[in-house]
């Protein structure tokens, strides 16, 4: 209905204007914004709006219009509001006090016919992101959430949000409105309130548990937006209720180590490696899982999707999800199936990831990369698909080298021959880069199926000749990285079985002479000096490459020469005793040139090794051997471990890669993005609800704005700091009319628990520097005063002392509060003044009859009630039962409400009515009326307190106020409200 | 969540800038741009589209040349993001009619109220373009689309046919055209990208067709539609039945291995005359996604030959046969392969006559080139080239020079048969004959022949 209504006037508005917005991009400035914005009609009101905007967008500083453009919110034009929502929404940070003045045409727009109007008026509101304002927003989102268009409810949804941010502590108010919006009708309304309880409570989770069916249910039908939220949300709650499921992945794979574990210690080293892994990565997933390891967890997962109602249900909604278009949604409908489904059902999320393969090339990439997880806990799902897996000639690098990891992690020996055939083409490919990985791909193909190792070997061996033989004569960057990586592949698989190998390893040092790259000759001659002795023919040709490398040597670059000192060393270390003196001969010769060497590095190294092994050096400096003779066979023992140490056979590569919840950012970035949340604890549900505080923000200490309000570096209480006894000090502060002087305070301004303070400690003022452009534009017009900042210092604080300081301050604004911060230990904690706004009235002397004709003219919109309770009386009344019989307790009570009012704020009282009725013991009908007038505005601010109840009990009270400045009217109310209780 | 979103151009400027939560320092757009140019420096590599530079997590998708970002500070799911980002771009198109730079900065305000609806603090809140109709009530203003180079898969209609109005595609859906009154019509475009690999010895390895069903609808009122598909199309290829249909009708039948289709479709008679029944909503949309393996005839063989030719001298050709009939043609054809590293110059000579042909020695990749404008069908081409090496060869040329690659467009032809078989739009009036647009086209997406 609506829609139709805004796309005739839109049409209409049309008509007379096509194409002329062209121009006002491309020179904004050259009519005069100022009248414009003043004239009666909106076409020239758009004209200039639009200019506006134009210069926000090439980054002009338009702020200075904000009077004159916010003036504009009132126009009944839909697209000048609309424009000027714009333009408020980019500068109301910056100009705070102006942007208040709106609030009112917001309040009346809130309650506009057109469903529009309030959705925006509401949108807007919540964007303007003031804390005075929050509370506003706060009764106009209750409003709204139970508004007839589904529009309007679903931006209260989504204001929820922005309020989360601006009242941490309204948090419960903001619970209830979540837990009305989830039981809405809408699908839309639905999504975006999931959006909203993940921003507001996200650990709420037993909210949830009675919307879960019906959720369940919308879920098909909400924006794909919210449907990836929400089913993050339901798989949250149910394992949270429910625990896991017994026969899921999860369990399969803990269940399998547990058999391997006991049945036979001796595992293989790839086995184990692959288990350790998947135990990692399930600690991963859920939050303090080392707590319910072993025993605990087999406990926890008592469900199994087939019993379990919840589960299935959400097995069953989440399915159809699976063949969604967005890739999104398809990823996390299939993470859920992937952390709870059976695993005999878990191969139909195989076809449908599979197939977002041919979405978008940057989808694919993420996609692939949380394929690359799935595969390395279940290699055997995607195994059957490993065609999918091969390169496309227009695929990105970062896409075939992902490629490449899946293809080697499902490789098995029925599919090896043929992604082996693949790779022989992908290193024809020009990238060169790409084929290295390929290269290296190859190597742990190798690695994990020893059938094809000789193959392997063999294709590798022949990439080196052929790279060897081109290399010399293009010198491209990357040709030398192939060369390199197929020799580091080839180590890496002769590693596993020298022995076996030891032709390759002959065949390498062969080619010695034919290879020029640096640091390709230097991990052969590793190679050659590690498996010296190992096997027939290596031991035969020893002396040749020795001879071979000594007289290359001088000739050789840095790294080579390191490696030649190296391998002689371990060669001698290994030689039989017939081929010693000749090894030590040349030996001698390679040391005495790399003594006289240019780089300090090589005569270091070769110092190093002429000490360590003095006898091979006895040639050279042969009157120094008989001192060291008695040394000599530490020294060969210290040789033999530096030169002879066994390398770690197996490398652990998963041990050390965290890894994240499937389609989560922190999958992709590989590291804990802030927000990220692990899977709640199992069957964690009630704990969770109590817990809920101190939980949120763990894990990323430094990094949430949470964590550090919680870690209680510096707190700062809003509410409850004003003092209820002072009263001395707040009649004397009646006349200071705009500095505060705060102090008796029962609660400190700043907590520092920091345990270490031992330097000065510094009050500064945020604002003080920058009170010049922006805020000193104050209503009262005594911009002049600046705010007052002590630089007093705290020389010293030890642990558990408190040190009082009174600190004298200047508001600029009644409502927002002063950004003070101390500095302690070099480190800055923020902490905020809120003005008490009890003082910023002056009491309005007026009689009953003017307070109700006043009172009468402020209705509705600016009215505000609330209810609170009043306890004070009590006590009195048990202190004077003693003493007299015959007071008149409703008298006591309103005095000692009014007393206690008039001292905490600077009020008029006008009148107080007393109840006439039968019984004396009934409270109900004490009335107060209250005046006062804003010191900024001269507004005045009405103030009704209406008691109801028993004497004897609390009483139930009502408070309400009449005010033209809602916000402040609003504000005031709180106070009020906080004074009496 | 979303903490921005910007659109820069090709060069770094900012085209496009909404700052939702202001929690991101500044600069991001600059430190983004400097970080996607030098990705990596000595080679032309692209960034991924996912990466974290200073706790700043920054996603983007290129679209017609533009960068589209959003950064995030917070852990969202990155397909979300990338999703979005490209569903923005789509909006957009729907609401500009052209997306480039031009485009958008002379309907910023426009760009920035869509925005504003499309994201609410950093929230995604609705992409549907038929939705954000009834929000949205700023104009667009059409470029000149005489002038723009074509971008965009809607583009490849423009060129070679003269049978499409090469301004329709470029159309607003929400505009009204100058002229007062709004052409009805509407497009469906098949949309088929193809990998091929074939063997050495000619014959096809591995074979896909990655399909999708495009709909623009120009329509007013939204009236229902009638898609119907070819009668014997069926879904999911269980083993058994895809060799019985492959032995007894020899690829007649379309068989479909996976599809999806839009939320709008309704397919309670898809099942019994394969017909789809949808209302579609505005803007440009898929109505259905598809995925083949079955085999199918391929619309090039592609010939390539190295021999040598004396000492470090070597002879290239390469030969292309177009399999399909005569009244189709297939336009900007790139065929590239690489040749051995060390090869120093390249001289080339094409068959007589040949017109619209050019080849190239791209030296820095080691790769020729050739280019073709359009190819008939059942018509032949074959590029000879002589290659000089700078070295003497070592035995194997064929093992040294890579796989040919081919790129190309052929429109109104579909390589898996899948055919509208009519298009019904439910009639408001006896004269609503609104123009009905059907076009198919076949894009090579790896079409590698391997020597």
């Amino acid at each position: 209905m609506f829609g139709l209504q805004a796309s005739g006037a839109a049409a209409s508005w049309v008509v007379g204007r096509m194409g002329t917005d062209a121009h006002l991009y491309d020179d904004p400035d050259d009519a005069s914004i100022p009248t414009l914005l003043d004239s009666r009609f909106d076409a020239d009101k758009l004209d200039a709006l639009k200019r506006l905007l134009a210069l926000i967008a090439q980054g002009v500083d338009v702020a200075h219009f904000f009077p004159q453009v916010v003036k504009n919110v009132a126009s009944q034009s839909l697209e000048v509001k609309k424009l000027v929502y714009l333009y408020l929404l980019h500068y109301a940070e910056k100009r705070q006090n102006e942007a208040l003045l709106s609030i009112n045409i917001f309040q009346k727009d809130l309650s506009d016919i057109n469903p529009l109007v309030r959705a925006w008026a509401l949108r807007t509101m919540a964007g303007i992101r003031l804390h005075v304002v929050a509370p506003l927003v706060l009764v106009a989102v209750k409003k709204c959430a139970r508004d007839p268009s589904a529009y309007v409810r679903k931006c209260a949804a989504y204001a929820l949000c922005k309020l989360h941010d601006l009242l941490p502590d309204e948090t419960t108010s903001l619970e209830d409105t979540v837990d009305v919006l989830f039981s809405d009708n809408s699908p839309g309304v639905v999504g975006a309130t999931a959006v909203a309880f993940n921003s507001v409570c996200p650990n709420c989770l037993p909210l949830i548990s009675k919307h879960f069916q019906r959720l369940c249910e919308t879920l098909p039908d909400i924006e794909e937006w919210a449907q990836i939220l929400l089913i993050d949300i339901i798989l949250r709650y149910v394992i949270a209720r429910h625990g896991l499921v017994k026969d899921s992945s999860i369990f399969a794979s803990n269940l399998t180590l547990k058999s391997q574990g006991s049945g036979d210690s001796a595992l293989i080293g790839n086995e184990t490696c692959g288990t350790t892994s998947t135990i990692t990565l399930f600690r991963h997933y859920i939050e303090e899982y080392s707590e319910c390891l072993e025993g605990d967890i087999i406990n926890c997962s008592s469900v199994t999707s087939s019993t379990n109602n919840d589960v299935a249900l959400l097995l069953k909604c989440t399915s159809p999800l699976l063949w969604s278009r967005n890739s999104g949604v398809i990823l996390a409908a299939a993470s859920v199936h992937w952390i709870m489904a059976p695993v005999d059902q878990l191969n139909r999320v195989v076809g449908p990831i599979l197939f977002t393969l041919r979405s978008s090339p940057d989808a694919t990439y993420v996609m692939l990369g949380n394929i690359l997880v799935f595969a390395k806990t279940a290699p055997q799902l995607f195994a059957p698909f490993y065609e999918d897996f091969f390169i496309c000639t227009s695929d990105p690098y970062q896409t075939k080298a992902l490629k490449l990891e899946i293809l080697t992690t499902i490789a098995t020996e029925s599919s090896i021959p043929a992604i082996f055939e693949e790779f022989q083409d992908y290193i024809k490919e020009p990238d060169r880069r790409f084929v290295a990985d390929t290269v290296a791909a190859i190597a742990l193909c190798a690695q994990k199926l020893p059938s094809i190792t000789t193959s392997c070997l063999g294709g590798l061996l022949a990439l080196v000749f052929y790279e060897s033989s081109i290399s010399d004569s293009a010198n491209f960057d990357g040709e030398a990285a192939v060369l390199v990586q197929a020799i580091l592949s080839i180590k890496a698989i002769v590693r596993t079985d020298p022995a076996s190998h030891e032709k390759v390893i002959v065949r390498l040092v062969r080619s010695l002479d034919k290879i020029k790259e640096p640091a390709a000759r230097s991990l052969i001659i590793w190679i050659f000096g590690e498996y010296s002795s190992i096997g027939n023919i290596i031991p035969k040709i020893t002396p040749a490459v020795l001879k071979y490398l000594a007289w290359s040597f001088a000739a050789e670059m840095l790294e080579t020469k390191l490696q030649i000192l190296n391998a002689a060393a371990k060669v001698i270390i290994h030689s039989p005793e017939e081929h010693l003196e000749e090894f030590k001969k040349i030996m001698a010769h390679v040391i005495k040139l790399a003594t006289c060497d240019l780089s300090y590095d090589v005569r270091d190294r070769a110092r190093f090794i002429s000490r360590l092994l003095p006898y091979s050096t006895t040639y050279l400096n042969g009157n120094n051997s008989s001192c060291q003779s008695h040394n000599e066979d530490m020294f060969k023992e210290l040789a033999n471990h530096i030169f002879d140490g066994k390398m770690p056979s197996i490398f652990h590569p998963t041990n050390n890669y965290r890894i994240y919840l499937p389609g989560s950012l922190s999958q992709v970035v590989l590291h804990a993005a802030p927000g990220y949340a692990p899977l709640p604890k199992p069957q964690s549900m009630e704990l969770i609800h109590k817990t809920m505080e101190p939980t949120r923000g763990v894990g990323n200490s430094s990094e949430s704005i949470n964590s550090d309000a919680e870690s209680g570096s510096s707190t700062y209480d809003s509410g409850s700091v004003y003092d209820s006894e002072s009263e001395v000090d707040g009649s004397s502060d009646r006349n200071a009319a705009d500095s505060n002087t705060k102090d008796n305070q029962e609660d400190p301004l700043v907590h520092v628990y920091d345990a270490s303070v031992d330097q000065d400690i510094t009050i500064k003022s945020e604002e003080a520097s920058g009170s010049e452009d922006g805020l000193d534009q104050t209503l009262q017009g005594s911009a002049s005063v600046p705010t007052i900042v002590l630089d007093k210092e705290i020389q010293l604080l030890a642990p558990e002392q408190t040190e009082k300081m009174v600190l004298q301050v200047h508001f600029h604004h009644h409502l927002l509060p002063l950004k003070l911060s101390v500095l302690c230990n070099g480190k800055r904690h923020p902490a905020k003044l809120h003005p008490d706004i009890a003082y910023f009235v002056r009491p309005l002397p007026m009689d009953l009859n003017a307070f109700l004709c006043k009172e009468n003219q402020l209705r509705g919109m600016f009215e505000y009630a609330r209810r609170c309770t009043f306890k004070d009386h009590l006590q009195k009344l048990e202190h004077n039962d003693d003493s007299e019989e015959h007071t008149d307790k409703n008298l006591l009570i309103a005095q000692s409400l009014a007393s206690k009012i008039l001292s905490n704020a600077n009020f008029h009282l006008v009148s107080m009515d007393m109840p006439v009725t039968f019984s004396i013991e009934d409270a109900s009908g004490l009335c107060w009326r209250f005046s006062s007038e804003i010191l900024s505005t001269s507004n005045p601010c009405l103030i009704t307190i209406l008691a109801e109840g028993h004497i004897s009990e609390p009483l139930d009270l009502t408070a309400k106020v009449n005010s033209e400045d809602t916000a402040f009217g609003l504000n005031l109310l709180n106070r009020v409200v906080a004074i009496i209780e | 969540m979303i903490s921005q979103f910007f659109v820069l151009s090709q060069r770094g400027d900012h085209i496009v800038f909404r700052d939702y939560r202001g929690e991101v320092p500044k600069g991001s757009a600059e430190i983004f741009f400097r970080k996607v140019k030098f990705w990596n420096d000595d080679e032309a590599e692209e960034a991924p589209p996912v990466f974290n530079v200073d706790g700043v997590n920054y996603i983007h998708v290129k679209v017609a040349g533009l960068f589209f970002v959003v950064t995030t500070m917070v852990n969202v799911s990155p397909s979300l993001l990338l999703e979005l980002l490209q569903r923005i771009a789509r909006v957009t198109k729907d609401y500009l009619g052209v997306l480039n730079e031009d485009s958008l900065r002379k309907n910023f305000i426009l760009v920035y109220e869509l925005l504003d609806e499309v994201i609410d603090f950093g929230y995604p809140q609705t992409t549907s373009t038929e939705v954000l109709k009834s929000y949205i009530f700023n104009e667009p203003i059409m470029v000149d689309a005489g002038r723009l180079p074509p971008l965009g898969p809607a583009a490849m209609f423009m060129q070679g046919t003269k049978r499409m109005p090469g301004t329709a595609v470029t159309k607003s859906v929400v505009a009204t055209e100058p002229g007062g009154k709004k052409r009805e019509e509407i497009f469906v475009d098949i949309i088929e990208r193809i990998s091929v690999t074939f063997s050495s010895s000619g014959y096809i390895l591995t074979s896909e067709i990655d399909g999708t069903i495009q709909m623009k609808s120009y329509l007013t009122g939204n009236p229902e539609i009638r898609l119907a598909l070819n009668e014997d199309l069926s879904i999911g290829r269980t083993a058994s039945s895809s060799y019985d249909y492959r032995s007894s009708s020899g690829g007649g039948a379309v068989i479909l291995d996976d599809c999806n289709f839009h939320e709008s479709v309704h397919l309670d008679s898809f099942d019994i005359d394969r017909t789809l029944h949808l209302i579609p909503p505005d803007g440009e949309f898929a109505v259905m996604n598809y995925r083949i393996t079955q085999e199918f005839k391929p619309p090039f063989r592609v010939t390539a030959l190295i021999e040598e030719a004396g000492p470090s001298r070597a002879e290239v050709l390469l030969k292309i046969r177009a399999d399909f009939s005569a009244n189709v043609t297939a336009n900007t054809i790139v065929v590239q392969m690489p040749v051995p590293s060390y090869t120093m110059r390249a001289s080339f000579e094409l068959e007589a006559g040949a017109v619209g042909q050019t080849t190239d020695f791209k030296e820095g990749s080691r790769r020729i080139e050739w280019n073709l404008k359009k190819i008939v069908g059942g018509s032949e081409h074959t590029l000879r080239a002589k290659l000089t090496f700078s070295q003497e060869s070592h035995g194997n040329l064929t093992k040294e020079a890579g796989p040919v690659n081919m790129n190309f467009t052929i429109p109104m032809y579909n390589t898996s048969k899948l055919q509208v078989r009519y298009l019904q739009i439910a009639k408001k009036s006896k004269t609503y004959n609104p123009y009905r647009w059907v076009r198919y086209v076949t894009q090579a997406n790896s079409y590698v022949a391997r020597l």
